[in-house]
């Protein structure tokens, strides 16, 4: 294994004339994961990406990716692929164009595989970009992406307009073919259960501010909900910290930081409590307002706190 | 996990920014011979016009020679439009990228310069495609087959392309504002220096310059001065505009 990070972000930050884009972002990713950039629209996920694949100039801090600076140099960029959600083509290609350059650009360049996906996906070759639907639009870089092989991958928005089965194909041979061939993929999405499934760590932006940096299975599960007759719930929840309470005639339902194995699950069943451990996304949710409420200076959550 | 050690790119970088380049023929290939061949055909067809109505007529000159012109402008400024950030996402560095299109610019004006020299040479031999028109030489200029007639239909196409690569930089740079600008402050030195010839009574000099034997070339000079600076300024500018 390369113990060199894929890519190391240092005080990473990006201004623009009246509005800050990203806010010092320092994180690292080691090689060799599917990592989830997460965050609502406007957060600062494309630009992010930019900096870190040096389409655009961060204004302060840097990103190195496998050790590199990639600005400019050649056999660092070639490990790279990034194709934007709202990327350009040249006026009046079709997807067969978008696809022959590829081939001609990434070194690791698989054509019988982004054949494959061409017809899974239904692209239809012929047919000009500008003329896709916003979900073939999305296949084109999802196309793309897959079969250039590149040693870092991102995905910008990849489910973007797309239906369910071709949802399943990027879902299937994105994990079929990085168990094949390992590599790091960074995928953004503003949806987090969309891709929850895939990720191995979260990457969370608000405003500019990277304000969760932690792997998935620390996330998941970090929060409970408990419910059931109150007394019997707040003593369930015996010393966890609490992130929403609501209160329903004698029945309290209370969501806790904190997870739940097998001991202390069946004896809050015994007392009637229900215990349930909430989704990524609601657990993103419940963490990011819990620390936004506790600390408003420090931005980067780290997650602890768990229980047994 | 894949490591770098192992060279696992084929071909050079910039070769293959000309073959992105050339992936879609319509652009540097179809459309132009479409605007070209159209332009000479309707150029033939007002001559024909002409001749059928007044007979033998030795002063019939046309400007369509200029039209591809007009179409390599556009295509230059699309190159940066388009092309750069599509080559960006495909990981070319900005420099492998200006050295790839500026090799097919430079393969679409020799290409363009040779054909424009074929013209007047054909021209030359038909008298004017048997219209006495003048499409491709003029008498100022020098004979029909003066090699200066290369030179100059090729510097021009490359001048065509590399100020519509610098036009389409200064947009992406800095928008329509920065671009406006640009255009009217390129207006404005050309009025000056118009107003300085015009002062200085500079006629004189200036018809020296152009007298039938060396005007091919002045000119060719001029207009390599002009592809030359929008290169450079379009490299300075490219090496630092986001994707």
């Amino acid at each position: 294994m390369n113990a060199t990070p894929a890519l190391e972000l240092r005080g990473l930050s990006k201004a623009y004339r009246d509005t800050t884009a990203l806010e010092s972002v320092t994180t690292t990713l080691a090689a060799g994961h599917i990592y989830g950039l997460l965050g609502r629209n406007g957060a600062g996920k494309s630009t992010l990406m930019s900096l870190a694949t040096a389409q655009a100039f961060p204004s302060a801090g840097d990103a190195l990716v496998f050790g590199h600076t990639p600005y400019e140099h050649r056999a660092t960029l070639a490990r790279m692929c990034f194709m934007k959600e709202s990327q350009k083509y040249p006026d009046d290609y079709t997807v067969k164009h978008a696809l022959a350059s590829a081939a001609i650009a990434y070194p690791n360049w698989d054509q019988a595989f982004a054949d494959q996906l061409v017809g899974e996906l239904r692209l239809p070759l012929k047919r000009r970009i500008k003329k896709l639907s916003r979900g073939q639009f999305s296949s084109v870089g999802i196309v793309i992406g897959l079969a250039s092989r590149a040693d870092l991958t991102f995905f910008d928005e990849p489910y973007l307009g797309l239906d369910a089965v071709a949802r399943q194909v990027f879902y299937d041979h994105l994990l079929a073919d990085f168990a094949e061939h390992p590599r790091t993929v960074v995928l953004s999405s503003h949806l987090i259960d969309e891709i929850a499934d895939v990720l191995e760590h979260v990457l969370l932006l608000e405003d500019g501010h990277l304000v969760l940096d932690a792997p998935v299975e620390e996330v998941r599960g970090a929060v409970t909900s408990l419910s059931g007759p109150s007394q019997a719930v707040l003593d369930a929840a015996a010393g966890l910290p609490i992130l929403a309470r609501r209160d329903l005639g004698p029945v309290t339902q209370l969501t806790v930081r904190g997870r739940f194995d097998a001991a202390a699950r069946a004896a809050a069943e015994a007392a009637g409590v229900g215990v349930a451990a909430e989704s990524l996304q609601q657990s993103i949710v419940y963490l990011t307002r819990a620390s936004e409420a506790s600390t408003t200076t420090a931005h980067t959550s780290t997650l602890s706190g768990g229980t047994s | 996990m894949t490591t770098l050690a192992t060279p696992r790119t084929s071909g050079s970088p910039i070769l293959k920014v000309a073959r992105v380049q050339l992936t879609n023929r319509q652009t540097f290939v179809w459309v132009p011979l479409l605007v070209w061949g159209g332009a000479f055909a309707l150029t033939l067809a007002v001559w024909a016009a002409v001749y059928a109505a007044t007979g033998p007529n030795t002063n019939l000159y046309a400007g369509s020679a200029q039209a591809p012109l007009w179409y390599l402008l556009v295509v230059g400024s699309q190159s940066v439009v388009y092309t750069f950030p599509f080559a960006q996402a495909l990981s070319f560095t900005r420099r492998d990228f200006y050295l790839g299109t500026l090799l097919v610019y430079g393969l679409v004006s020799v290409v363009f310069g040779a054909a424009m020299w074929l013209f007047g040479a054909l021209e030359g031999l038909t008298n004017g495609w048997w219209t006495g028109g003048h499409y491709a030489t003029f008498e100022y200029l020098g004979e029909a087959g003066h090699p200066g007639y290369f030179v100059l239909y090729a510097i021009s196409a490359l001048m065509a392309l590399n100020v519509g690569f610098c036009m389409g930089t200064i947009w992406k740079r800095g928008g329509t504002l920065a671009l406006t600008t640009t255009l009217i402050a390129m207006v404005a030195v050309l009025i000056g220096v118009y107003f300085l010839v015009a002062k200085l009574d500079w006629w004189g000099g200036l018809a020296t310059l152009l007298a039938p034997a060396t005007a091919v070339w002045v000119i060719s000079l001029i207009v390599a001065v002009i592809a030359a600076a929008a290169g450079f300024i379009s490299w300075a500018l490219i090496r630092r505009t986001p994707a």
